[in-house]
C-alpha cells in the first residue's frame, strides 16, 4: 500500500515552501527523528545534535522560498543540510568534534551511517500490515510461501507485497544517500 | 524479455530462482544491477534490527518556533501531544497517539546531571520508554533505571540497562504507570557495591 502520510504529499511541499507553519510543522514531525539521529550518530552529544537540528530545520524554513517545490526531495535536501552542518562544525573543531575520522573515511563512515537510518526510517514509516510481511522475511527469513501461511494472504499478494515495501526504501535510499 | 521484478525481491531475500529466471540473470547486467540494489536494501532492513531512530526532545520544536516566530495550531508540533496520564489513571494507559517528553533533573544538584525521556506507545500498545542522559562525572560503573512507586520510595522496579547514556524499554503492561510515577536512573559507585542516584523525575508532575 501507498504510503498516505501527509508530509510525503506534494501539497505540503507546496505550502510549506509557501510559508505555511502548520505544513512545517508536519514535515519536522516525520523528518526531525532523521536529522536528530544522524547528528546524535555523529557528534555523540545530546546537546549538540539538538542544536545541529536546530539549525538544519530554521535553515530549511529560512531558505524555504529559494527552493522549487517540484524539484524538492524534502527529506534529501534536509539530509544534505545535515551533512553540511556536521562538516562545517567538524572543519570548525579541526575534525575533533566527530567521532569518526576526516577525509575520505570519515565520508565513508557517514554515508554508511546514513544509509542505515534512512532503511531503519523507511521500515518505521511502511504501513503497518506491509511492514509486518516484510520483517517476517527479513528478520524470521521465512519464504514467500511461509508468510502466505502466517498470514493467511495469497503467495502473490505477498510477493507484491515484499517487492512494493523494497522499492519504497530503495528508493528512500537512493534519494536520500544521493543527495551530497 | 527481463526477470519478473517481484522475483528480483524474493532472489534478494535468498529465495533461489528457477532455472530458467537463474540463467537470465547471469547474461544480463540491468536485471544483475537491481538485483544488487535490492540485496543492498535488504542487508540494512536486517540490520536495522539493531538500529534506533532517537526522537529529539520535545521541547526543541519549542525553541524553534519561537526562533522562527511560527504559531502553529495545536493540533500540529511536538508541542501538541497530550500530557502524560492523569495519576487517577487505573492503568496508566495511553492511547495509539499520546506521546509526552520530559526531562529528570539532578538527584546531587551541584552535578549537573540531567536526562530527557519520550514515554510513547507503539503500533501494538506497548508502552516504550526512551532515554537520554547527560552527565557530566565520569560512568563508575553500570547505569539502570527504574520505576519508584510516588507513594513509597523503597518500592521500586527495575526497567532495565543503559548503553552509556541510552536506554529504550517497554513497560510490562501490569505496571499503573499513575503509581509507579517515578523514574530515575542509577550508576554504580566508585566502590562498585553501591547504586547512587543521578537523575530523577515523576511523570505525574510533568504538564
Amino acid at each position: 500500500m501507498v504510503s498516505t502520510h501527509d508530509e510525503d504529499d506534494p501539497a505540503v511541499v507546496a505550502a510549506f515552501v509557501a510559508g505555511d507553519a502548520d505544513a512545517f510543522a508536519r514535515i519536522y514531525e516525520r523528518w526531525s527523528p532523521l536529522v536528530y539521529s544522524l547528528a546524535l550518530r555523529s557528534l555523540k552529544q545530546i546537546r549538540a545534535a539538538e542544536d545541529v537540528t536546530e539549525h538544519v530545520f530554521t535553515t530549511a524554513w529560512d531558505r524555504r522560498a529559494s527552493i522549487d517545490p517540484d524539484q524538492l526531495v524534502v527529506s534529501a535536501w534536509l539530509i544534505r543540510l545535515t551533512h553540511d552542518e556536521l562538516a562545517g562544525r567538524a572543519d570548525a573543531a579541526g575534525g575533533a568534534v566527530t567521532t569518526a575520522p576526516g577525509g575520505p573515511a570519515g565520508e565513508a563512515a557517514e554515508q554508511d551511517i546514513i544509509e542505515r537510518l534512512s532503511v531503519t526510517d523507511g521500515l518505521t514509516h511502511l504501513d503497518a500490515p506491509d511492514r509486518r510481511v516484510l520483517q517476517l522475511a527479513l528478520v524470521d527469513h521465512l519464504s514467500h510461501d511461509e508468510i502466505a501461511e502466517r498470514t493467511n494472504l495469497p503467495p502473490l499478494a505477498v510477493r507484491a507485497k515484499i517487492h512494493q515495501s523494497l522499492m519504497t526504501l530503495r528508493d528512500q535510499l537512493e534519494v536520500q544517500t544521493g543527495a551530497h | 524479455m527481463h526477470t519478473d521484478p517481484d522475483l528480483l525481491s524474493l532472489a534478494a531475500l535468498g529465495e533461489p530462482l528457477e532455472p530458467d529466471d537463474h540463467a537470465h540473470l547471469v547474461g544480463c547486467a540491468e536485471c544483475r544491477d537491481q538485483l544488487a540494489g535490492l540485496q543492498r536494501v535488504v542487508e540494512l532492513g536486517r540490520e536495522a534490527g539493531l538500529e534506533r531512530l532517537q526522537e529529539p526532545p520535545a521541547h526543541l520544536w519549542d525553541r524553534i518556533r519561537d526562533e522562527l516566530g511560527l504559531s502553529v495550531a495545536p493540533e500540529r508540533g511536538a508541542d501538541a501531544f497530550p500530557p502524560p496520564p492523569a495519576p487517577a489513571s487505573a492503568t496508566g494507559r495511553t492511547d495509539g497517539s499520546d506521546r509526552a517528553g520530559f526531562d529528570l533533573g539532578a538527584v546531587d544538584p551541584t552535578s549537573r546531571a540531567t536526562a530527557s525521556v519520550t514515554l510513547s506507545v507503539d503500533g501494538h500498545g506497548r508502552r516504550i520508554l526512551q532515554l537520554a542522559l547527560e552527565a557530566d562525572g565520569p560512568q563508575h560503573g553500570l547505569r539502570h533505571a527504574w520505576l519508584v512507586r510516588h507513594d513509597d520510595p523503597s518500592r521500586r522496579e527495575l526497567l532495565g540497562m543503559l548503553d552509556g547514556p541510552f536506554g529504550v524499554w517497554t513497560i510490562d503492561q501490569s505496571l499503573d504507570l499513575g503509581l509507579w510515577s517515578v523514574l530515575e536512573v542509577s550508576q554504580r559507585a566508585e566502590d562498585g557495591v553501591g547504586d547512587e542516584a543521578l537523575v530523577r523525575g515523576d511523570l505525574a508532575a510533568i504538564s
